[in-house]
């Protein structure tokens, strides 16, 4: 089985081992170096500023884990952004009749029950994962779309709105919190549970996964299903920021999941990642666009800049993989 | 393992022989003509009218040039995802350009799909990036430059005030012996497709997505094949752009959008492997008036067009499983 430290590296030399320290952690090191620069920034240090970046991207880090669990099994789910839309259009249109527990238990159901569909997919097909993630994304946006009858749902209900605007200690906003939560949850899971472990023994090799008895298809058929999950609670979490069910919403999120999850360090090849640098991936995405605002770059242009630095990552992804196979 | 065995086994049913070798052409046209039945039995006589079949060609023109760019990445192993915002960036580059001349216009048009497909060529050539990775974060650039033209809008004209002449609209929406002009610009690309795959760095397509190991040892230009690709499937996507552009006379950043999931669609509905090495061209082009037929049918049994990508998700899963089944 695949360890995911750093223990197979030799370390010959101290600097040499500092540089590999540096290297498994440089979303961490990235994520102090744009704190430095952003602090030279007015307002950038702020607590109202810092509690912004959070409340925008929090949304983004559920996927982000969501992610990395497919990504570590060498997967990809292109599907979340849609999902979110989907989401948020079914608990819109749901909290009128069931109330706003009951919408939201059923919107999270469904769009885990999606990911699922995905996963069984995957697992028990020959077909590659990007292919039935695509598609799904466009049954998942067909439906969002034709259930809102392609206009936005609005959400008139105050405890929908108190998701959105709720600040706990002053700096974190309700969505920052079920993120951390569930950032800890998953940790453990990834780190210490039996199953948990089974993520990164089946991107690593799943033949050699199989012979040793890792249950692989049910293992990805879970690793989709938390994706999903996770792309569930964002949708919650993103209707209760913007007061709507938005059949158009969620477009590209799964563009900054994918960037947040390889500037943490994980491997498109699977088998490599973890849930902290993963998370610190996210901040450097909003730390990048809060900077970006801040120094008034215009709207479009930051998609130019998502783009460039989610291929950075890719890039750097590679180099890394292609030096660690010499 | 038993179905490797039983591909070499004798077929004595002389139907299942010809199924097996002919399979990857047989398939798409089974397919289309399934479609074409059932879209003429549901339609109560409205579907084979000259009106709605020349309908098919106006759209299937612009899908068609697009997704045959999208099926020569695919035979190498690779997909482009950038095939969508390309057409966008292509049409919102050409209207704004008008002020240039019309032909200058083409001609950056053009030239920005290229630079589009370079990037995205030698980024999965030269790095051995996976390609949907690398035509996900390329599109998003590709994307925002179109937003960046035109400030987020659709755009009827230059920034100086020059408008599309009406040249470009009559081109776009003119027939010619009774079809759309634009599908005789379809057939021109078929054409030079067709063309391409007969040259030397054509006909290696094939190898570099069958099996890119044996490709390299048998000294064929890999990395300069896959390149090739991709900057001929941007290329092509601009064309599209351009068509789409004269048709609907604007310059819009969401133009394209349809067309990503729809050339995915129609290359594997013509029966190719997104494993590489194997499609047709003419399984493209069923793939392409298939695609025409079955949103004509959906509007016809009163499905909504919202479902449109619904649909086209569920059959992007259903053709590409089928053919997955086929290759075994």
């Amino acid at each position: 089985m695949t360890t995911m430290t750093t223990t197979t590296a030799p370390g010959r030399s101290p600097l040499g081992r500092i540089g590999a320290l540096l290297a498994e952690n440089t979303a961490y090191v990235a994520l102090v170096l744009l704190a430095l620069v952003g602090s030279t920034i007015a307002n950038f240090a702020s607590a109202g500023n810092v509690s912004s970046i959070l409340y925008q991207y929090s949304v983004i880090g559920l996927l982000a884990f969501g992610q990395l669990i497919v990504v570590l099994t060498s997967g990809i789910d292109l599907a979340q952004g849609s999902m979110v839309a989907l989401g948020s259009v079914v608990l819109g249109l749901l909290v009128p009749g069931a109330g706003v527990g009951g919408a939201a238990v059923i919107a999270v159901l469904m769009i885990a029950l999606f990911g699922m569909i995905s996963g069984l997919l995957v697992a028990f097909t020959d077909l590659p994962p990007f292919i039935v993630t695509l598609g799904m994304l466009g049954i998942a946006s067909g439906l969002a779309l034709t259930l809102a009858d392609a206009k936005p749902v609005i959400i008139s209900d105050s405890l929908i709105s108190d998701i959105g605007s709720t600040v706990v200690a002053g700096i974190f906003p309700i969505g920052a919190v079920f993120w951390i939560i569930l950032g800890v949850v998953l940790s453990i899971f990834l780190g210490r549970h039996k199953v948990g472990r089974y993520f990164y023994a089946i991107g690593g090799t799943a033949e050699g996964s199989r012979i040793s008895g890792v249950p692989v298809r049910f293992t990805t058929v879970l690793a989709y299903t938390i994706s999903g999950l996770c792309a569930g609670i964002a949708a919650i979490l993103y209707a209760g920021n913007l007061g709507i069910g938005n059949p158009t919403g969620g477009a590209g999120y799964e563009l900054e999941a994918i960037a947040a999850v390889l500037i943490g360090g994980a491997s498109l090849a699977g088998g490599h990642g973890r849930i902290g640098t993963t998370a610190a991936g996210v901040l450097v995405l909003g730390c990048i666009s809060s900077i970006l605002d801040l120094s008034g770059v215009p709207q479009f242009w930051q998609g130019t800049i998502k783009g460039i630095v989610l291929l950075l990552a890719v890039v750097l992804g590679q180099i890394k993989l292609l030096r660690s196979a010499r | 393992m038993n179905n490797a065995e039983a591909g070499i086994a004798p077929v004595k049913n002389p139907f299942a022989s010809i199924w097996s070798r002919h399979s990857a052409t047989l398939q798409p046209v089974l397919v289309f003509v399934v479609i074409v039945v059932a879209a003429a039995v549901l339609s109560n006589g409205a579907f084979a009218t000259p009106a709605n079949l020349r309908n098919l060609l106006f759209q299937g023109a612009i899908l068609g040039v697009c997704a045959l760019g999208q099926y020569i990445v695919v035979i190498t192993g690779g997909i482009d995802l950038s095939v969508g915002t390309t057409i966008s960036l292509s049409s919102v580059i050409f209207v704004s350009s008008m002020g240039l001349g019309v032909v200058p216009a083409v001609a950056l048009a053009l030239a920005g799909g290229l630079v589009v497909g370079l990037l995205n060529g030698a980024l999965v050539a030269f790095l051995r990036l996976p390609p949907f990775v690398v035509t996900l974060a390329v599109s998003q650039i590709a994307f925002s430059a179109a937003q960046i033209i035109t400030d987020g809008a659709a755009i009827d004209r230059a920034p100086d005030g020059t408008p599309i002449p009406e040249g470009v609209t009559q081109f776009g929406s003119a027939l010619f012996l009774g079809l759309p002009v634009t599908s005789y610009v379809w057939v021109l690309a078929i054409g030079l497709v067709v063309f391409y795959l007969r040259t030397r760095s054509g006909r290696f397509l094939f190898p570099v997505g069958g099996n890119e190991r044996a490709a390299r040892i048998s000294a064929i230009p890999v990395t300069r094949v896959r390149l090739l690709a991709y900057a001929a499937c941007s290329v092509l996507a601009a064309v599209g752009g351009l068509l789409f552009s004269a048709r609907i006379g604007s310059g819009d950043p969401v133009a394209g959008t349809p067309y990503l999931l729809d050339s995915i669609a129609a290359v594997v509905i013509g029966g190719a492997s997104l494993f590489g090495g194997s499609g047709t061209i003419l399984g493209t082009i069923l793939g392409v008036l298939t695609l025409g037929v079955l949103s004509n049918l959906t509007n016809l049994v009163g499905i909504s067009p919202t479902m449109q990508q619904a649909v086209k998700g569920v059959v992007i899963i259903l053709a590409v499983f089928l053919n997955t089944l086929r290759r075994r």
